[in-house]
Order: C-alpha cells, then structure tokens, then sequence
C-alpha cells in the first residue's frame, strides 16, 4: 500500500477524532467507497445526522468526495490515503 | 479490420505464445487484485471502464517488458522468459529503487524510483472510476425501485429484514424503520429511498431486484385486469345502445 509520509500526523488526528467520527471513518474504509444516503442507512443514522460527520472528516483530508459523470450518480465518498492509514490505526486500537 | 487480422495471425505464430502466457499471468493478478478490493460484487466490478483500464495497462507493461527482455538476450528460453516475466511485473511494480541511500541522521531523503507510488497512484485512479461506476449502477436500481415498488412493500421487506430474525445485526438496527417512516419532515419519495439503500445494503441487489420485478408483474397483470374491464363494459356499453336502437326502431 502507498502511505503518505506524515504518519505521526495521521495518528495523532485519528487519536483526537469524535466517537461519531471514528465510527464513520472505520465502517467507510470497511464497505468501501459509497454514496452519503449508502453510508447513512449503513450505520442506521439518517443522512442529515451523518453529512455533518462527513463534512468535518473531508475537511480534514480524511475522505475525499468525486462527483460521477452520468446524470444519475451522485456524490460518491471514499476514505483517502491520510484517511485510509486512520483508519487501520483507529482499527488496530480497538 | 486489418489490424484485428493482423493481431489474430500474429496470434497463430510460435512468436506469440511467450506474450499469450505472459499476459495471461499479467491479468490474472491483476483481476485477483480487482476482486479482493470488490470482493462484494467482483463480477459487475470487472465489466466496469476502470477495471479495464488496469487489465489493458498491465497487459501493455507485460507486453512491452517482454519484449524488452526478448530484446535484450533473444538466446533465451521464451517459455520461462514469459513465465518470469509474467510473475516479476507484478513484483517490479511494488518495487523501490533506491539509487542513493544517505547515511542515518542525514536531513536528505535520498534519490530514487518508486514504482509501488506511481502504480499505487494508477490503481488508486482505476478504483476510483470503478467506485463511481458502480455508485451510478446502485443509484439507478433504487431509482428504478422506488417507481415501481410501493412504500408499503419496501417498509415490509425491511422489517422482516432488520426486525425479522433474518440478519446477525446488533441492536442498533432496532427502530430504524420507524426512525425513517415516523420522520416528519420525509416525504414518502425520501422514505421509500431510504428504505430502498436500506434493502439494496442488507438484502443485496438480487432481493431488490427480485422486488422491482414481482412489482412489474403485480402492475402488468393489475393494468391487463383494467384493459379487460373497460373493454368488457365497452362491449357492455355498445350491446345495450344496439338494444336500445332496436327498441326503438319503427316496426315495419
């Protein structure tokens, strides 16, 4: 796997993560990428309650959003590499 | 045309065989690295642009490092040549070169070639697309599910699913039905999505397409059933307009 090169970083950032957060970023890196309303019924929340979540994850460089190219796909959110190296830090933890 | 001619003669050759067998071990690890990622639907991954982006590129490495190799000692056994030339591609894209080391301590990270970043950056790339590929496959089969089933039947199938029995998932799952179909704020259009993502997640695709079919046979037969009433109260209709003209005519 390519890790990017702040490690310690990462870690500390996983370290101070919400419960909610850590919650998020471990079952997204889990199911692989997926579209918000996905991720919402997958952690049995409703999307309003997990799009904050996300909201604060992105904004930390630990998923990363793509829009699809056909009318018909929507936002599509997956974890990036910062969020992929939390997440089995966060994993391993448990 | 010709050159599809060109490349199936080429293929008949003793030339060829070397490739054939190095690209086909080339592929071969390269769907196995597709399916573990997608490993919840390999198949419909595979048909995706981004899983074949990667196929054809290992494929193109393959093709061009052997025919390097060939190049370079053209004495040398073809089959083993293709044999480890097929298995040492997947091995050299993993690689760093390192080509200057600075001693421990040194401030300077050292000059070398990563192959493991620069093909990490291309599978990255090719499972994005197939991600979103794949999104845009889930999105049109809840889309297409929320025309035909009925609100009714999706909160039933999620019931049996979550509160049923049927599923090993933790209490949390408890209420989530309600959560969703008690909301005040949802129209029934944003419930019966939910309860689709919900159904497409815990019940996977085939149930929810097993639902949109029964759902297109229930609506078939309802629209036949209503196509036969109205021609039978039709015919009803113009039976009795002729009785009542017949009636109603002078008898001569």
């Amino acid at each position: 796997m390519y890790l990017p090169e702040n490690i310690s970083e990462i870690i500390q950032l996983a370290s101070s993560l919400a419960a909610e957060e850590k919650k998020v970023l471990k079952l997204l890196a889990k199911v692989g990428a997926s579209i918000p309303a996905e991720l919402a019924v997958k952690s049995f929340s409703l999307p309003e309650e997990i799009n904050k979540i996300l909201r604060s994850l992105r904004e930390k460089e630990l998923i990363s959003t793509e829009r699809g190219s056909s009318s018909t796909s929507g936002e599509v959110i997956y974890v990036s590499d910062r969020g992929r190296v939390a997440a089995q830090f966060l994993d391993e933890m448990k | 045309m010709n050159v599809v001619y060109f490349v199936l003669h080429w293929l008949t050759t003793p030339t060829a065989y070397p490739y054939v067998i190095a690209v086909g071990i080339s592929l071969a690890v390269a769907v196995s690295e597709i399916v573990s990622v997608f490993e919840r639907d390999p198949v419909r991954a595979l048909r995706t642009a981004g899983a074949f982006m990667l196929l054809v590129l290992n494929g193109i490495f393959v093709v061009v490092l052997l025919a390097l190799v060939r190049y370079l000692k053209p004495d040398s056994n073809p089959l083993w040549t293709a044999v480890g030339v097929g298995i040492g591609l997947p091995v050299l894209l993993r690689t760093n070169f390192n080509l200057i080391k600075p001693l421990d301590g040194s401030a300077s990270k050292g000059v070398g070639i990563s192959f493991e970043e620069i093909y990490g950056r291309l599978q990255g790339f090719c499972r994005r697309r197939t991600d979103v590929s794949l999104a845009a496959q889930r999105i049109r089969t809840v889309d297409e599910a929320i025309k035909i089933v009925e609100l009714s039947g999706l909160e039933t199938r999620l019931r049996l699913l979550l509160e049923g029995g049927l599923l090993t998932i933790g209490e949390e799952s408890q209420g989530y039905v309600d959560k969703i179909i008690d909301h005040p704020d949802y129209k029934d259009d944003r419930k019966s999505m939910l309860l689709t993502f919900a159904i497409l997640n815990f019940g996977g695709d085939r149930m929810l397409e097993n639902m949109v079919k029964e759902a297109k046979k229930g609506s078939q037969a309802r629209a036949n059933l209503s196509a036969r009433a109205s021609a039978t109260k039709s015919a009803e209709k113009s039976l009795n307009s002729t009785k009542t003209k017949d009636a109603a005519a002078p008898v001569t």
